[in-house]
């Protein structure tokens, strides 16, 4: 399944008790998570047991947001490369802060599987699967707008609230103009790996195409900056953010939150 | 490269948060008070923008990736480094919170290899070389460098979080990107560079920046001393995530304890022994780790949220934040929004024209021939102006002078009888309104409300006015309801509604339209232009606006003014326009359909008036018919 930025979207649109929740309460929840992931000892065996408990509180959050389960894995399996490539080379690797290792199996050539890189590369992968999976319940529960503006309630300075917004928004015009040039190109039957045209071509085609993209990318931001002086934009302008209310709701969610962190803590 | 959450023990990922918020605070400032012309929302639209060279250069990347290219271009296009570290910092957050691309806290390690070590060794080895090897050779080996000193400085986080051995992983990572990053940032920024250098090189910065400072000398120097004291350690050492933390923070007493990794695998282990803490030394670690990055982290948000004095010639040379006197606005009383209170009454100007240029003359920076040449253009207030023009007349042109975007290279505008100046620019803006011709360039919010919300904003008004600015600016556009709604969620004619309103939220005198119908469908076009037929009648807003849709005029305008080649060569009602078939066709304009049937019926000796709207054209025939008997 291909994700696009429409795909994550369109599932932060759904109507649900965690869409609704609020935005402030959403990130600060997935920090507490995360950085109580990547915090556990490296090489217990009880932090895949501690994971392994929150990813299923994660999993099962995602069920009551109502999202895609298809979407969720699938993003989840995009994102996996990343941490799964350092985690399988780990049982073949002499990992400098390991003072003594365990070998299990001999594979030839030199290359051994040792029961302590086992070990931490199965925690690393568990941390990453916890990470990923929280980031997806974030992003598929929280508008990218409302993830500005909350950040903005939290404190993020008001100039760089503006550049996140400015962001998010064109990244949907330059995503539809991406989209465009790719349609133009298969019109006419553009395709990288065509063995039929030098190579040294069809790079520089990309390379134009980035060029245009950079130079709409410019002229845009100029164009943007000409209207935003259009409305007495300068560099006292504020971004309009309105306080809201953290609900009764919203405590207790980040409060059992706290809480399972709590008993994973401790009673693991 | 990006380094994912889990594998950075906790004391290193705070380390590098802690040393990236220092450029980030620098370069925060560097965009307020150096950059010039473009200022800091190009780059976030850039930022935007290298999203998408991503996913062009994803099939070819194999390693290497499209935000790196992205970067190291805008540090050598803006002429500094930092545009760099804001852009990829601003690329990262997003990868990191939305398609977790990335990790988050590894956040701080990846912006310091990728926008710091990136940038930093880009920029400075382009400019070394660009007097040597020429600007496009230059681009090519800066950007390839960046990226092969990004990946070697990712690997020695690696190698310090334990993952792999140093050495090996040096000379893979090192081999890899130096073979890829050839073609993918090399070969790719250099063929960038070049089109730029074609298509605009006006935007190539042509500063050349300052050698770095003795003071940043002597910090980057405490920089590379501290990671050299603190490499070792804890590489040597057993950072195992809080235990290590505990011991480096707190000075704790290790504690020896034995791990059974029995579920894992069968095979016997040996014991072996890691510092420990027990599970309330860990929650404390925890929590004093978090509060140290917050801690820093506040620092910075008081740091980068500080006011800066402006240097002159800086951001704030188009704009101004004071008291002004000279132009007298409109009353910002908000009651009045429904009736005739919205335009000013005090017309005491000295000149009968709310808007005038004298022999307004310009010249683009990047073209030699004149964009507009010595214009004298007038309006009345309570006026419909109509600028008719073909396709690159210059008609936008004068539009953006009209408001003060730019400046002209000779003449001048006056605004209720005040030329345009730094002390009144403000002013003139909530003045005359500009909607722009593409509502994307205008619409710059995530949503609607926030978006119309903007100028109101700028303007300082309170909140509770802001809101009731936007909710009526929304009402009187018939967008109601549609204030949490995304821009990319609306169609063509709903944007430029949200266009309207976000200007009229500033309660304009004048409202400057360019080409208000253009990709409209004929319903959409006829909605909107009795709405702006409605605003002027009923509010008495002056209307200018441009177009080269003839039909429209007819009905519309007051009185006309044609451009052609940057001049005005006709102006007068539309029946007098109209009336002169040789301006017309000098302009590559044609008549309007209505006016062409009775031309028609004319010919066809039939004794009608020229008449142009559809109910005038509808009397003159009925006339006649009934004339014939």
């Amino acid at each position: 399944m291909h994700i696009t930025l429409y795909d994550i979207e369109r599932e932060s649109y759904r109507e649900s008790l965690l869409h609704s929740m609020d935005g402030r309460v959403k990130m600060v929840m997935t920090l507490a998570l995360i950085i109580y992931a990547v915090s556990l000892p490296r090489l217990d065996i009880t932090t895949i047991e501690r994971l392994g408990i929150m990813w299923l509180y994660l999993v099962a959050l995602i069920i009551i947001a109502r999202v895609n389960p298809v979407y969720a894995a699938a993003r989840i399996a995009i994102a996996l490369p990343f941490g799964m490539g350092i985690s399988v080379l780990q049982p073949f690797i002499r990992q400098p802060f390991i003072p003594e290792f365990t070998v299990l199996y001999h594979m030839g050539l030199g290359i051994t599987v040792t029961a302590e890189g086992l070990l931490f590369g199965s925690v690393l992968f568990a941390k990453f699967m916890v990470c990923v999976t929280a980031v997806v319940l974030l992003s598929s529960t929280t508008r990218m707008a409302d993830m500005v503006t909350s950040a903005r309630r939290l404190g993020m300075p008001a100039e760089l609230t503006l550049l996140f917004g400015l962001m998010i928004r064109y990244l949907y015009v330059f995503w539809s103009m991406l989209r465009r040039i790719r349609n133009a190109q298969q019109t006419r039957c553009f395709d990288i790996w065509n063995k039929q045209v030098p190579r040294r071509w069809i790079l520089e085609q990309i390379g134009h195409s980035i060029s245009a993209l950079f130079i709409r990318s410019y002229e845009q931001g100029e164009r943007t900056y000409q209207s935003m002086l259009c409305r007495a934009y300068s560099a006292d302008s504020h971004v309009c953010v309105d306080n809201q209310k953290i609900g009764a709701r919203d405590y207790l969610m980040f409060s059992s939150t706290l809480i399972l962190i709590g008993l994973v803590q401790f009673w693991i | 490269m990006h380094i994912p959450d889990g594998l950075i023990p906790f004391p290193q990922y705070i380390i590098y948060w802690l040393l990236i918020l220092i450029p980030l605070y620098l370069s925060l400032r560097w965009a307020r008070q150096e950059m010039d012309e473009m200022k800091t929302p190009l780059l976030a639209v850039l930022a935007a923008g290298i999203f998408a060279i991503q996913a062009v250069n994803l099939p070819i990347g194999m390693g290497t990736s499209g935000h790196m290219v992205g970067a190291v271009l805008a540090a050598i296009i803006l002429g500094s480094p930092y545009a760099g570290l804001i852009l990829l910092t601003l690329v990262l957050v997003v990868q990191a919170f939305v398609f977790y691309d990335g990790g988050i806290t590894t956040l701080g390690a990846n912006i310091f290899n990728m926008g710091l070590v990136s940038c930093w060794s880009g920029y400075y080895a382009y400019r070394w070389l660009e007097g040597k090897l020429g600007t496009v050779n230059a681009s090519f080996v800066g950007a390839w460098l960046g990226l092969v000193l990004s990946a070697l400085a990712a690997t020695v986080q690696i190698y310090l979080a334990g993952a792999f051995p140093l050495v090996e992983a040096l000379v893979v990572m090192g081999t890899f990107h130096a073979v890829i990053g050839f073609i993918g940032e090399g070969f790719i920024t250099a063929l960038v560079v070049k089109f730029i250098l074609k298509s605009r090189p006006d935007i190539m910065s042509q500063k050349q920046r300052k050698p770095l400072s003795r003071n940043t000398l002597v910090a980057v120097a405490a920089v590379i001393m501290v990671l050299a004291i603190a490499a070792p350690y804890l590489a040597s050492t057993n950072p195992d995530g809080l235990e290590q933390a505990m011991v480096i923070f707190m000075g704790e007493e290790k504690i020896e304890t034995t791990i059974d990794t029995s579920l894992l695998y069968s095979a016997p282990m040996p014991d072996y022994s890691i510092t420990r803490l027990g599970r309330s030394g860990e929650v404390l670690a925890i929590a004093l780790g978090t509060i140290l990055v917050l801690a820093a982290g506040l620092l910075f948000i008081k740091l980068a949220g500080k006011k800066i004095v402006m240097t002159p010639g800086s951001s704030m040379r188009n704009g101004d934040t004071g008291d002004n006197k000279n132009i007298s606005s409109n009353s910002n009383d908000d009651a009045n929004d429904n009736g005739n209170g919205w335009v000013s009454e005090d017309r005491d100007w000295g000149t009968p024209y709310i808007i005038e240029t004298r022999d307004l003359t310009h010249v683009y920076r990047s073209g030699s021939t004149k964009a507009l040449s010595s214009i004298n253009f007038c309006v009345k207030p309570g006026e419909r102006v109509v600028l008719l023009g073909a396709n690159g007349a210059g008609k936008s042109t004068l539009f953006k002078h009209l408001n003060g975007i730019l400046k002209s290279t000779s003449g001048q505008v006056l605004v209720k009888g005040q030329p345009i100046t730094r002390s009144n620019i403000k002013d003139v803006r909530r003045t005359v309104g500009v909607v722009f011709q593409n509502p994307d360039d205008q619409i710059l919010s995530p949503t609607v409300a926030q978006d119309v919300a903007f100028g109101p904003m700028n303007l300082g008004l309170s909140p509770d006015r802001v809101e009731s600015r936007v909710k009526r600016a929304l009402e009187m556009v018939r967008l109601t309801g549609y204030e949490e709604r995304a821009p990319h969620h609306l169609s063509g004619g709903e944007k430029k509604r949200v266009a309207i309103a976000g200007i009229l939220a500033m309660k304009p005198e004048v409202l400057v339209l360019d080409e208000p119908t253009n990709g409209l469908d004929p319903g959409a076009a006829e909605r909107l232009m009795r709405l702006i037929m409605e605003m002027n009648q009923k509010l008495g807003i002056t209307m200018i606006i441009a177009t080269h849709e003839v039909d429209l005029v007819p009905e519309f305008a007051q009185r006309v003014c044609v451009m052609s080649a940057g001049m005005i060569t006709g102006e007068g009602t539309p029946t007098e326009i109209f009336g002169r078939p040789d301006l017309i066709a000098k302009t590559h304009l044609r008549l309007p359909v209505v006016a062409q049937l009775m031309k028609k019926l004319k010919e066809a000796e039939l004794d009608v008036a020229m008449e142009l709207t559809v109910d005038e054209a509808r009397d003159e025939i009925v006339r006649v018919a009934d004339r014939r008997g």
